[in-house]
């Protein structure tokens, strides 16, 4: 892959992506970033990616956000690779823990929207097949359930109650331990 | 209003609930029949356990001795609740593995008072007679565990327990005399044949005593901690092989022997690690400077040698108040993916993985040592989802 500094533009420019969202927005990436998502990656090793690459599924609005996303954790894995795997330096474990930190940071403040975005993005990480976001996006939506009690959660999430009374009493019934 | 959840994130969902969690996805699957169905899904409990691959620790045994109480105090994240209850009177726990926890009973009250073999999940109790005394170390294991069991159902089924100590003293202890001594012994019992092993004693030349600290098991062998990190490796399986054929002529030391702590400065509050990536290494706690250090055994031709591969400073990770009330080491998850740090203001879970996070587990302060209780319970409550007929969640309790 080229390098992103120095003046050799074109190698530069060889590993840009175009990708297009449904409403027929373009943005430009760099093949790094592009390919936190698998599906993108398959694509290019496919070569099918001349022109741009469409995905119809994704609106400009998500799709900018999401490259925020793979922009961050693209330098993320850079960095990563740059750096010795040995652990045995304590001043280096110092350099490592700041480094996550700030990614935890990232990804704390990335979570910040509203719920109609957080599920756009976890369609959108899931059709993209971009791991560390999906995890995040599901993990979120996994952690807000976390102790509430089965009416609660259909109260948070909008979710109508179709099990008959005796399936419910059954559940009750057998597991009672879980809800008390 | 919120908007609907998309059928399609459900699963993804779904997926991430906690594996320490038992009580959340009992909870999920009275939500509506969508998301029942999901859960009860076979496909979705592959999918689950490619997830979670390792057992979560659903809480930790601690022993109050003053109180003569044994307690299994579930982690402050998790939803698990022991069966049938959390406190043990007049036992105190010796070790926990493969989700089964070795007390000793000493309540003259009950019929028998020896060692008791507890599955904390499904609630039975396993008593048996002690044949070296209680003061000695002891681990429970699973007896399929040098075969490759996943421990994810092996719960109520067959178990070994090991004991070592250091001295002379046979089948009547009492008698014997145990402490710093050059002599090492140890011996198993099986609950496939409900008898204790041959005993097997070593000469190890250097006088050491055994600390009160969880043994490893890495491979076929068991590794007892001594003073300041010297090992001793019980190679119980091998010994369990050899007692199984005809020729039954033993050597000892083939059994039991030491394995030297590292050289230069005198380790203290030292723990053995069965180390993730299946080998064997050491923790230990410098108090004065709340560093923790990680040794690996690496094999060099025929020698081992002990190579120190991380360096973690727990002033940095850890809300330590006062600088007198310094952290020590409590306890090591049995598949080394954590250790665990005691502090006035709790106990924490250091991930010994690539980021090492710290985490609170439990509120109960300045805990000398602690046993944490894994358990693949979660995926045992989705398997159990997908396995009956009309999809309803069954639970032991």
């Amino acid at each position: 892959m080229a390098s992103a500094g120095s003046g050799d533009e074109k190698a530069a420019a060889a590993a840009m992506i175009t990708l297009i969202s449904s409403d027929n927005e373009k943005f430009e990436v760099t093949e790094a970033t592009a390919t936190l998502s698998q599906t993108i990656r398959h694509m290019i090793e496919d070569g099918c990616t001349d022109g741009g690459v469409p995905l119809p599924n994704v609106t400009s609005k998500i799709l900018a956000r999401v490259i925020e996303y793979c922009k961050k954790h693209a330098t993320a894995a850079a960095g990563e690779e740059g750096s010795s795997s040995s652990f045995s330096d304590a001043a280096f474990l110092e350099v490592d823990r700041a480094f996550l930190e700030e990614l935890e940071e990232f990804d704390d403040a990335f979570l910040e929207v509203d719920r109609a975005t957080l599920f756009d993005l976890i369609l959108a990480a899931n059709y993209l097949d971009i791991k560390g976001l999906l995890n995040l996006t599901c993990q979120k939506v996994a952690d807000s359930v976390k102790g509430k009690t089965p009416e609660q959660i259909r109260e948070m999430y909008n979710i109508v109650n179709d099990l008959t009374p005796e399936e419910e009493a059954e559940i009750r019934r057998e597991t009672q331990w879980a809800f008390e | 209003m919120a908007p609907p959840l998309p059928d399609d994130v459900i699963p993804g969902i779904l997926l991430r609930l906690s594996p320490d969690d038992p009580a959340g996805v009992v909870r999920a699957a009275a939500v509506c029949k969508a998301w029942r169905l999901i859960l009860a899904d076979p496909s979705f409990v592959a999918r689950y356990r490619a997830l979670h691959p390792s057992a979560p620790v659903l809480g930790f045994l601690h022993n109050q001795s003053l109180l003569h109480i044994s307690r299994l105090v579930p982690c402050t994240s998790s939803s698990f609740r022991p069966s049938p209850a959390a406190d043990h009177h007049m036992r105190h726990a010796h070790d926990c593995r493969h989700g089964r926890v070795l007390f000793y009973d000493y309540d003259y009250r009950r019929p028998t008072t020896g060692f008791a073999v507890w599955d904390p999940i499904a609630g039975d109790l396993h008593s048996f007679e002690p044949n070296i005394g209680a003061w000695t170390q002891q681990a429970v294991l699973c007896a399929a565990a040098a075969d490759g069991c996943d421990h994810r159902g092996c719960g109520g089924g067959p178990f070994i327990v090991a004991a070592a100590a250091m001295g002379f003293g046979g089948d009547d202890v009492t008698a014997g005399i145990l402490g710093k001594s050059s002599t090492a012994q140890a011996q198993f019992y099986s609950s496939e044949t409900g008898k204790w092993s041959i005993h097997i004693y070593t000469d190890v030349g250097t006088p050491f005593d055994l600390e009160d600290r969880p043994a490893a098991l890495v491979g076929d062998s068991l590794y007892f901690v001594g003073d300041s990190g010297i090992l001793l490796r019980y190679r119980y399986d091998l010994l369990r092989r050899r007692l199984g054929k005809k020729d039954r002529f033993i050597i000892d030391s083939d059994y039991l022997s030491v394995i030297k702590p590292p050289e230069g400065r005198r380790l203290g509050n030292v723990f053995v690690v069965a180390a993730e990536d299946g080998g064997l290494g050491l923790a230990n706690l410098y108090e004065e400077s709340s560093r923790l250090y990680l040794w690996a055994r690496e094999t060099v031709g025929d020698a081992g040698q002990w190579v120190r591969r991380r360096v973690i400073d727990l002033k940095t990770m850890l809300p330590i108040r006062r600088l007198e009330m310094r952290p020590c080491l409590c306890g090591v998850a049995e598949d080394g993916s954590a250790i665990f740090v005691s502090t006035e203001d709790g106990v924490f879970a250091i991930g010994l993985g690539s980021s090492s996070k710290a985490r609170k587990v439990s509120e109960v302060g300045n805990v000398n040592l602690m046993y944490p209780f894994m358990s693949f319970y979660t995926e045992s409550l989705l398997l159990k989802l997908a396995g009956s007929k009309n999809a309803a969640p069954v639970g032991d309790h």
